[in-house]
């Protein structure tokens, strides 16, 4: 038996673990691009076909497949059998599955390579490897084009194939596929716990409006023995001011009054606390909410590189100012027309669009003033009567969505108006349980906010850690190695020999040796 | 519990918080408990056939009980008593092995000998008070968190459920390789004396021959063949076998077969245990059993031990075996295990039972109930049922536990003695609700892996906030799914662990 030549020997990786080689991949397996579609030559009998997108990594998906005609001489040559592994020629080059499903019609087109390994070469071992080699950047060696990366069929060939003895393959791929499916176990359970705090905080969030968050100030009263200030008088009480000051104030024309929460089917509240309209709750005065100007004036060729900043939808999320990507008004242009829609710090944003609109933040006190764009709503609140963040908590709870948005009106709106905004029932707590329902409220949101970074870095850990795994698959240390076991350099000398008797009319080898090019 | 238990329970329990302060931990209560109840039962039974008793002269009840023995010369006599107890065979080595007095202010120790134990006629006494005593002091000592017992103890509800499902009959063999301190031994015992009244022999059977159980763990075993005991099972004499062997039952393969398998295989870490060996060091081995009988050789202890069921079983032998997940999806010798295992065996039920119910936190376990057949070319398993008790079902150990009749839905549709005869309750169209439905054998050959970690039923938490339930319940819930992952990732990193070079054990 002569030895075959070490293709590893040539490298500057780190040394292959013992009993293993090197071979370029079209030294030892074949390799067939699929069908291209020839509308000039369509003729033959109409078959499903895989495509790029239906090979993921490590996953054959079937539920969205085209035809094309495939004539007699074609079906076994773009034909697929269990142990075939499919390679994205583009798109992600180097993509890879194993077709398991058994006999089949099904043929693949021309983005697909079709690899046939021999019996010494298990199919999972190449898709591991390929995947290993993609993520950590080795494989774009192979890929070619400038803007679009491709993996041709020459270049695949010389893919440089890490070969363990075929009984240790076995054990390192069951041991990989031990640890997947464990990681996979953990992702879900880590993804589950990433929607469930979604929904602790919708349902802490809902608490809060409801009552339910804190002591309310009537439980507490009654247990301390002492009187409050039930919501309802504390309500009448700042509207008394109002007209008080408004009359004090020797303006003219009849004072027009804050239309009061006038939906029906309103749910019942704690005690101690009534329903108030948003308009109620907002300060005395025509500008306290309004949106931004109207596109006859607010004009995008007045943006500047610098200047007043503009409110966008994508700046304001629930509960979170964002400053990504700023737009800026000019300094001169804003002194001119948009004072008036300006904030200041303090005041809380509403989104009119949006699925759901409705997303409320507070403008950060401390920035410079800004201004809003159309499809923002500001609000400035009346302290006196309500703590503004928890008009925020309470705009951003499912409760105020039902009324905002739909079930309440009997109608799905995407589009929230000022009118409609200002109507908004407001479920309003006495002061001091405010004071309460607020900075807890503030607290718990956020601890949530914690525990979802810590999902998230968990999750992206166990994806980190799949890579990690593959390393030592292919450096040799995730099974034992057997000194027992046929090196892989019989294996594939074998490999070769039998390939060579199955065609004896072939007698011209591969020319091409591609060890110097090899990369472990 | 009956009122007497109830009443000796709390006795017993509140004298072991007097011991606590001296540092003794419940289990050390409990095997100190064991000792002297079995030496004066057997001192009761003595008085009362009036037979020469097994214990050695020198070393008996009414030797402790002396009105002589007193400070240091009890406890000595008592240290004396242990060891000398220790070396004997059967079930005497079985309750006194490595026994060691734990109590140590002597005042404390002749007070639990005179005033606790010497004070009741425990003989009379019947199994129902004195062995539900017991077993309340098991269950009491498996809730302690901090002792760890709880991964000895299987929720009872599902106990019973198995039972029930496996209807165990006079006359059967019932074995449980993972036995803890019995739960699953006595249930099936309290089973068979409820179907009717049996014969001389099937007593002589049940009470010698039908229940038996290996246990890893000196003291657990000790506690379980005791709780057994005072049950009415095993002998009290050296002159037939415990009911219970110390040992590792994935070590060997079994030479006894038997018709019916309970048990709940310890979760935990897998691939090593610790064992304390001879001289009082730790020892982490890992343990790779070599065996003839496994279809393939792993490190998953939970894997070892299906394979290990399906070797005790004798043909046509039924077994009901707790699972974690990992069994049903683990990719490598899972997949063999599981294919194997639908191939030689019926699989024919699959029980998915919800979090929040086992003491071992962070599990996600399953029933496998399955029966062994002869060899065949073709695949036994036709069809797996599974019933999916885990989806939107909500548990907790202390507020909403779960009980025998919330898996009465279950062994309903199992139909217990009649199991080829069953219905769906899911249906695709007028029932995609159902929680019962089956799978054949084709439809999960062809799955990924072959794997049997199968749902159907929509998961609230997918759902949007229609029905949000409180922040409690869903905190909950996190806590037992982040639990869950940790133990996964854990479990991972023991093995990446054994495969450092050079590491060095902590």
């Amino acid at each position: 038996m002569t030895k075959m030549p070490e293709h590893s020997s040539h490298d500057d990786g780190p040394a292959s673990p013992q009993g293993w080689s090197v071979m370029p991949l079209g030294e030892v397996a074949k390799v067939q691009l699929g069908k291209m579609l020839d509308k000039a030559r369509a003729t033959g009998v109409r078959l499903p076909y895989l495509r790029n997108i239906n090979v993921r990594w490590g996953k054959i998906d079937t539920s969205d497949l085209f035809e094309m005609p495939f004539r007699d001489e074609e079906l076994e040559r773009f034909g697929i059998r269990d142990g075939d592994v499919l390679v994205c020629e583009g798109g992600e080059p180097g993509r890879a599955a194993v077709w398991q499903g058994g006999a089949t019609e099904l043929k693949y087109q021309k983005a697909l390579h079709r690899v046939r390994l021999p019996s010494g070469i298990l199919p999972h071992w190449l898709v591991h490897s390929l995947y290993y080699d993609s993520v950590q950047g080795s494989l774009a060696k192979q890929f070619t084009g400038t803007t679009i990366a491709h993996l041709t069929g020459e270049a695949i060939k010389e893919y440089p194939l890490r070969v363990a003895p075929l009984t240790e393959q076995a054990r390192v791929l069951d041991a990989v596929a031990s640890y997947f499916t464990r990681l996979d176990d953990a992702v879900a359970t880590l993804e589950r716990v990433e929607r469930n705090l979604k929904r602790y905080r919708a349902s802490v969030l809902k608490s809060a409006v409801e009552g339910r968050l804190v002591p309310t100030e009537a439980t507490l009263a009654k247990q301390e023995g002492r009187d409050y200030e039930p919501a309802s008088v504390l309500l009448e009480r700042i509207l008394n001011e109002r007209r008080r000051r408004w009359s004090e104030s020797g303006k003219k024309g009849k004072y027009q009054e804050a239309p009061a929460a006038t939906s029906t089917n309103l749910p019942d509240l704690p005690e101690g606390w009534c329903w108030a309209s948003i308009q109620q709750l907002a300060k005395p005065f025509s500008s306290s909410i309004c949106a931004g100007p109207f596109g006859t004036i607010f004009k995008a060729r007045d943006f500047r590189p610098s200047g007043v900043p503009i409110i966008f939808l994508r700046h304001v999320k629930p509960d979170r100012y964002l400053l990504r990507k700023p737009t800026f008004m000019g300094h001169e242009k804003w002194i001119e027309l948009f004072q008036e829609y300006s904030v200041h710090g303090g005041e809380l944003l509403v989104t009119k669009l949006g699925d759901p609109p409705g997303d409320c933040a507070m403008y950060p006190v401390g920035l410079r003033p800004a201004m809003l764009t159309p499809d923002i709503m500001k609000m400035e609140v009346d302290e006196s009567l309500v703590i503004p963040r928890y008009v925020l908590h309470y705009l951003n709870s499912s409760l105020a969505r039902r009324f905002v948005f739909g079930a309440a009106f009997g109608t799905t709106r995407l589009r929230l108006t000022i009118p409609l905004f200002r109507n908004t029932p407001v479920p309003l707590p006495p002061l001091a349980e405010q004071a309460r329902i607020v900075p807890t409220l503030d607290r718990q949101l956020t601890l949530i906010d914690k525990q979802e970074y810590l999902a998230q870095t968990a999750e992206a850990g166990c994806q980190r850690l799949r890579q990690a795994v593959l390393k030592w698959a292919f450096e040799g240390k995730l099974a034992d190695q057997d000194p027992n076991d046929e090196p892989a350099s019989v294996l594939l000398e074998r490999i070769k020999a039998e390939r060579d008797t199955a065609k004896p009319a072939k007698t011209t080898r591969p020319q091409r040796v591609a060890g110097n090019r090899v990369r472990a | 519990m009956s009122d007497n238990a109830g009443r000796i329970v709390q006795k017993l329990w509140s004298y072991c918080h007097v011991l606590r302060d001296d540092g003794l931990s419940y289990q050390d209560y409990l095997e100190q408990l064991t000792f002297l109840l079995f030496l004066k039962m057997a001192d009761e039974r003595a008085a009362m056939v009036s037979k020469e008793q097994p214990i050695p002269k020198g070393y008996r009840w009414s030797d402790l009980a002396n009105s002589q023995m007193e400070g240091d010369r009890l406890e000595i006599h008592y240290r004396h008593t242990l060891e000398t107890l220790g070396k004997q065979g059967g079930m005497l080595g079985i309750i006194f092995r490595k026994s060691q007095n734990k109590i140590q202010d002597p005042a404390k120790l002749r007070r639990l000998i005179v005033d606790l134990i010497g004070n009741e006629d425990w003989l009379v006494m019947s199994a129902d008070v004195k062995g539900d005593a017991y077993e309340g002091l098991l269950e009491k000592n498996a809730q302690d968190v901090k002792g760890g017992a709880g991964q000895y103890f299987t929720p009872r509800s599902v106990i019973h459920a198995m039972v029930d499902c496996l209807q165990p009959k006079p006359g059967e063999v019932v074995y449980d390789p993972a036995c803890g301190t019995g739960g699953f031994l006595l249930a099936a015992y309290d089973y068979i004396t409820r179907q009717g009244k049996l014969d001389r022999d099937q007593k002589k059977h049940l009470r010698y021959e039908a229940l038996r159980g290996v246990e890893l763990v000196d003291g657990v075993s000790r506690l379980c063949a005791m709780n057994l005991f005072l049950h009415g099972v095993g002998p009290d004499d050296d002159d037939r076998e415990p009911p219970i062997k110390t040992e590792d039952a994935l070590r060997n393969e079994p030479n006894d077969h038997a018709d019916v398998i309970l048990t709940n295989p310890p979760f935990g870490k897998k691939s090593s245990v610790t064992v304390v060996n001879e001289v009082g060091e730790t020892d982490k081995e890992t343990l790779v059993y070599n065996r003839p009988d496994f279809w393939v050789t792993t490190s998953n202890k939970q894997l070892n031990f299906v394979q290990h069921v399906k070797s005790l079983l004798k043909v046509h032998g039924r077994a009901a075996v707790v699972v974690p997940d990992n069994v049903l999806f683990e990719g490598g010798a899972g997949e063999t295990v599981r294919r194997k295992l639908l191939h030689e065996c019926d699989v024919h039920t699959l029980l998915r039972l919800p979090t929040g119910i086992f003491y071992a936190q962070g599990v996600k376990a399953n029933v496998v109930f399955f029966e062994r057949k002869p060899g065949s070319d073709k695949p036994w398993t036709k069809k797996v049922w599974v019933y999916d008790h885990r989806t939107n079902c909500h548990y907790t150990l202390k507020t909403k536990t779960m009980t025998r009749a919330n898996l009465d839905d279950f062994v309903e549709c199992y139909r217990p003695g009649d199991h080829y005869n069953r219905k769906q309750t899911w249906s695709e169209k007028k029932n995609p609700e159902g929680r019962w439905r089956s799978f054949t054998f084709d439809e999960i050959a062809a799955r990924d892996k072959c794997s049997l970690d199968l749902f159907w039923l929509r998961d609230e938490s997918l759902e949007d906030s229609a029905s949000l339930p409180d922040p409690h319940i869903l905190a909950q819930e996190i806590a037992d799914d982040l639990r869950s992952a940790l133990c996964q990732i854990e479990d991972i990193l023991g093995d990446l662990e054994e495969r450092v070079p050079g590491r060095v054990e902590t």
